[in-house]
């Protein structure tokens, strides 16, 4: 079934039988250092089946005498990356299933499949005694096992269900010998050879004298290593040497383990204002957005004397010497890198890799920045130590109990930039590393003064409010405020193929899910709000908007992505009670609707955290009567202010009203909640629902204390029909009522006015605790839209 | 003895001189920088027909990493340290506005228990620190400047600038980013009318501004806000139950639409007029 696996591998037994005596060619030197790459690479297609193999083997091997005063090898070390890919199409294959009707177990069906192979790692394969030849151990043969899985896809529809993947181990690579010391020119071994006329593999060796050299880096808490957190111009210094004489230095960031991620924060992108604030003028002309973000600032390597060779992921020394330092620099708050170092000896050889002495261990490279729970982030900040990258479990506030903020752990380390200005002094902008337990939210305003409002909904909602500029997410959402049908052909970032508001849009837009095998962002994209002062459709104080504006009606409320805009309309928001309330409550308010949480008259329809309104109100198309009772009555008989008695031939109906506060309804709840209505005319009193009402005959009524009936037209205009409602109704006392500036309430019951008893009791409990259905992550729309 | 008392009185000069450049440079620069943000209808960018105001703030305030300097004083405010420059490619265009409201503060304080409260009034200095206090200057253009504007993209920026012989507290300039207005030649008239009406009204213009309002009223019925508008103009003249009917009448075409906000802006109206208070917006 499978191709004959060992073409990958070289099947050379260790050759080492018979060391003799150096070459006269290769260094005169009781420790060599045999260092060189054996790769091969093969692709193959036909009889149903398309392939391709690469591997790739380098080894470092000391040389040195035995005690019997042969040579022998001190120490053998292998690394290696293999991987094995085939895909086979429309075979036969036997599958079992359970017994049919006529009592088969198996069945033949037309399947395809794809099996993939990988292997990597290093190998420390100790000494050798000279002629033993391949004396791996069996755990080192484990280790070199590739695994290998297969997955099967039928050809026909219909079928039963196929059977699950399988996986196996399978071995790809072989030991590699040396070459005999006679087959050596000079102190270079090279070999190639072709498959099928095109070349498939080579393998070199040099010898060299084994330089001992060694580069120590400390792991103590003090250390500048240990402390060590990326920053956009930060560096790090290290130090490799030899013990005796001298060798060139060359240091390696290793590419493939150096992240490139977009960027240099989760909302920053790489712009002028970058190379400004962070001091690194030196990479303006050539540092790309995607640019490694570990490297060799050409800065910290200008004296051509020391140094010969400068890229941004290698430096060579110019000359030998004794020892070199050299300095990394971060280019990413995220960033992550390997790096390694070599030396080669003056007379033969090849680079030879320098141990790294992390003390207990001895490792080939040292990672940047010291992370020993591997999961790319600094151990240095601790408040991230231990967890896994692409997690998103912040619990606080529990809100609908939707665990995170659509952020994984590793977003929030790597961080945000926030800003003041308009992004306009950049030098300004301040990053933030959140919290990987506390829910964030951002938020863009161009107001100023709606966005020093930010503190109080943090504080009201528990949820960390940060404001950033326009830049700092992908864009503000594509309004056309003037549509006359509501239909909106911009990107309003409501939707996941949309672009627009997403905040976490570095990984996000470039699609960076994962990298090296850790999750980097999730699948939906995190939105920020987008809050603006402006007029609002229907001369309102503040709403939020959905799929909707400019019409805004839409009640399919929170996480962010949902909302397209809030609005807050400080020209119509009042100065009542010196104006904080409104102008604090009404973007708290507005902002609370843009994460889920709704009116305290509404009722949640169902439990996916999307909310449907459900108003019990008392908005009528004909004119409002509540009929008589202690607050309503007829001003011919006691004259009274603010009342407007309604008449029939006469006889005194009732009141007329414009809004009727409802019982459980917006009014209710917890008193000082930003989310509860205040304000009202007359209200339902304590008892009994009373929302029966029916339609009546008017034809005139008494303003205020004039005790003169007027056509009914002074008000109302033409209206002869209006709305008697039946039941109790009491005046609604504005003097009670709380500045709704508290906290977002976490239970129903009402306090303040609404806790009152009797019928002192305003509006009375409310239909939902407002903060049971915060939503921050916009992953709870996951597979929803 | 006279030259000798001439070289103390040079050296004292001298020393004088030198002490008062030090003082000069030590202040330049050495607390921060203003942040200067300048929107029109609350935004960055907007569009306006010819004939139309322009309503403009202009934001003072400080960074989140340096909370910024004190700028002006009782002798000169710090709003009188406001320049305004429009330009259209490239063209320095002549654009006068004038001072729609006194220029006002908001401050952020925060109690130990972490709960932030507001407050809000005038000052003539002003203090920075960093978000925690924005100063606000609203600025119009009237519908009679406008007019003469070509149709076209302007550019406007707002720079604060201080007296060259200023030798206390912050020196320096600071400008705004550039605000995008672009006058469109045409206008719906009931937006014109609109404009117009808010302008009269914010200049205190309380007459004219009730005749505008019902001449937008008589073109766009279905207006909320030219109700609430008229109401208010009604109040800042005095009419208190002209007032309370436009603001009723503004209220029952509130109750009539499908929005899922109530109009508590009218009710909170409605409400201070029973109790004998305006409410007003600032």
């Amino acid at each position: 079934m499978f191709r004959r696996l060992n073409v990958l591998g070289v099947v050379v037994v260790a050759a080492l039988t018979s060391p003799g005596a150096p070459h006269a060619q290769t260094p005169a030197t009781t420790h060599r250092a045999w260092t060189g790459t054996w790769e091969e690479h093969d692709t193959w297609a036909g009889s149903g089946r398309v392939g391709r193999s690469q591997a790739q083997i380098t080894y470092h091997y000391v040389q040195a005498p035995d005690a019997f005063g042969g040579l022998a090898w001190a120490s053998r070390r292998l690394t290696w990356r293999a991987v094995w890919e085939e895909n086979r199409f429309d075979y036969v294959a036997l599958w079992e299933h359970p017994p049919d009707e006529r009592g088969f177990t198996m069945r033949r069906y037309r399947e395809d499949s794809v099996t993939t192979c990988t292997s990597g790692g290093t190998l420390e394969l100790g000494p050798a005694v000279a002629g033993s030849g391949d004396d791996l151990t069996p755990a080192q043969k484990a280790q070199l096992l590739a695994s290998c899985v297969t997955t099967y896809q039928p050809r026909e529809g219909g079928v039963p269900t196929p059977p699950p993947s399988t996986t196996e181990a399978r071995e790809l690579v072989q030991v590699l010998g040396m070459p005999n010391e006679e087959e050596l020119t000079g102190c270079t071994y090279e070999k190639a050879w072709p498959k099928g006329g095109r070349p498939a593999g080579s393998f070199s060796v040099s010898v060299s004298a084994s330089l001992g050299a060694v580069m120590e880096v400390s792991r103590r808490a003090e250390e500048d290593y240990a402390r060590f957190v990326p920053t956009p111009g930060a560096t790090l210094t290290f130090t490799a040497s030899v013990p005796s004489g001298t060798a060139r230095f060359r240091f390696e960031l290793d590419p493939d383990a150096t992240s490139r991620f977009p960027g240099y924060a989760t909302n920053a992108n790489i712009d002028d204002a970058f190379f400004v604030k962070y001091s690194l003028s030196s990479q303006r002309r050539d540092y790309k957005n995607d640019g490694p973000d570990v490297i060799f600032d050409r800065s910290h390597f200008e004296n051509r004397q020391e140094w010969s060779r400068v890229e941004p992921l290698v430096v060579e020394t110019a000359g030998p010497r004794r020892a070199a330092v050299v300095t990394v620099t971060a280019m990413d708050y995220g960033a992550v890198g390997r790096l390694r170092a070599f030396v080669r000896s003056d007379e033969c050889g090849d680079w030879q890799p320098v141990p790294i002495t992390f003390y207990p261990d001895t490792r080939e490279f040292i990672a940047i920045p010291m992370d020993e729970d591997n999961n790319l982030m600094a151990d240095a900040v601790e408040e991230y130590h231990g967890r896994q990258s692409g997690a998103d479990d912040d619990a606080e506030p529990k809100g609908n109990g939707q665990a995170g903020d659509g952020l994984t752990v590793f977003e929030e380390y790597r961080g945000f930039l926030t800003s003041c200005g308009e992004c306009v002094y950049r030098n300004f902008d301040s990053h933030v590393r959140t919290k990987p337990t506390v829910k964030d939210l951002f938020v863009h305003t161009p107001d100023p003064e709606l966005e020093m409002t930010l503190p109080h909904f943090a504080w009201s909602s528990g949820v960390e409010t940060h404001a950033i500029c326009e830049a700092q997410y992908s864009g503000n959402p594509q309004i056309d405020w003037e549509s006359a049908s509501g239909q909106q052909a911009g990107d309003l970032g409501t939707r996941p193929a949309g672009r627009k508001r997403i905040v976490n849009f570095t990984l996000q837009l470039a699609r960076l899910y994962s990298w090296q095998g850790h999750v980097l962002t999730q699948e939906v994209p995190q939105h920020g709000i987008y809050l603006v002062n402006r007029e609002t459709p229907e001369g309102l104080a503040g709403v939020t908007c959905m799929e909707d504006p400019p019409f805004c009606t839409g009640t399919r409320l929170g996480p962010p992505m949902l909302t397209s805009v809030a609005i807050v309309d400080k020209a119509v928001v009042t100065d009542q009670r010196d104006g904080r309330t409104g102008r604090v409550s009404t973007p708290t308010h507005e902002l609370g609707h843009a994460v889920g949480l709704p009116h305290h008259g509404w009722r949640i329809e169902n439990g996916s955290g999307v909310l449907v309104r459900w108003n019990k109100h008392f908005f009528a198309e004909e004119p409002s009567v509540i009929p008589p009772g202690p607050d309503c009555v007829d001003p011919r008989q006691q004259p009274a202010d603010n009342v407007i008695g309604v008449y029939y031939q006469g006889t005194f109906i009732g009141c007329g009203v414009i809004t009727i506060i409802a019982r459980n309804g917006e009014h209710s709840g917890r008193a000082d909640c930003p989310m509860r209505y205040s304000f009202g005319e007359v209200r339902e009193a304590p008892g009994p629902a009373s929302v029966g009402y029916e339609v009546v005959r008017a034809d005139g009524s008494v303003t205020g204390s004039s005790g003169e009936i007027k056509p009914w037209r002074d008000r109302f205009g033409d209206a002869r029909r209006v709305r008697l409602w039946q039941g109790r109704f009491l005046k609604y006392d504005n003097g009670l009522d709380h500045d709704a500036l508290g906290r977002f309430c976490p239970v129903n019951a009402g306090t303040g006015l609404n806790g009152l008893p009797g019928d002192q009791n305003h509006a009375g409990d409310s239909q939902v605790a407002c903060m049971d259905q915060l939503v921050i992550n916009d992953n709870v729309l996951r597979g929803t839209r | 003895m006279r030259r000798a008392r001439r070289v103390v009185i040079g050296s004292a000069a001298v020393a004088l001189i030198a002490a008062a450049v030090f003082l000069w440079l030590s202040a330049t620069g050495a607390t921060g920088t203003p942040v200067l943000r300048l929107l029109v209808d609350g935004t960055p960018s907007a569009t306006i027909g010819v004939g139309s105001p322009i309503f403009l703030e202009v934001f003072l305030h400080g960074t989140r990493t340096a909370p910024g300097p004190s700028i002006g004083g009782r002798l000169r405010p710090w709003h009188r340290m406001i320049a305004l420059r429009a330009t259209q490619n490239g063209r320095e265009v002549a654009l006068p506005f004038v001072e729609v409201t006194p220029p006002r503060v908001r401050e952020l304080t925060t109690s130990s228990d972490g709960r932030p409260s507001f407050s809000e009034g005038e000052a003539s200095s002003a203090a920075l620190d960093g978000m925690r206090r924005v100063f606000r200057l609203e600025l119009a253009a009237a519908p009679d400047s406008t007019r003469r504007l070509s149709a076209g993209t302007y550019q406007l920026v707002a720079s604060l600038q201080t007296p060259f012989w200023q030798v206390w507290g912050w020196r320096g300039r600071a400008e705004s980013a550039p605000l995008v207005l672009t006058v469109a030649a045409n206008e719906p008239p009931h937006r014109q009318l609109a404009g117009t009406a808010t302008f009269l009204y914010k200049t205190r213009q309380f007459g004219e501004a009730v005749r505008t309002a019902q001449e937008w009223i008589a073109r766009d019925g279905a207006s909320i806000r030219a109700r609430i508008l008229l109401g208010d103009a009604l109040l800042g003249g005095g009419d208190r139950d002209g007032a309370r009917t436009a603001y009723e009448t503004a209220l029952g075409l509130a109750n009539a639409t499908s929005s899922n906000e109530r109009p508590n802006a009218i009710l909170e109206r409605l409400d201070s007029l029973r109790a004998g208070t305006t409410a007003h917006p600032r």
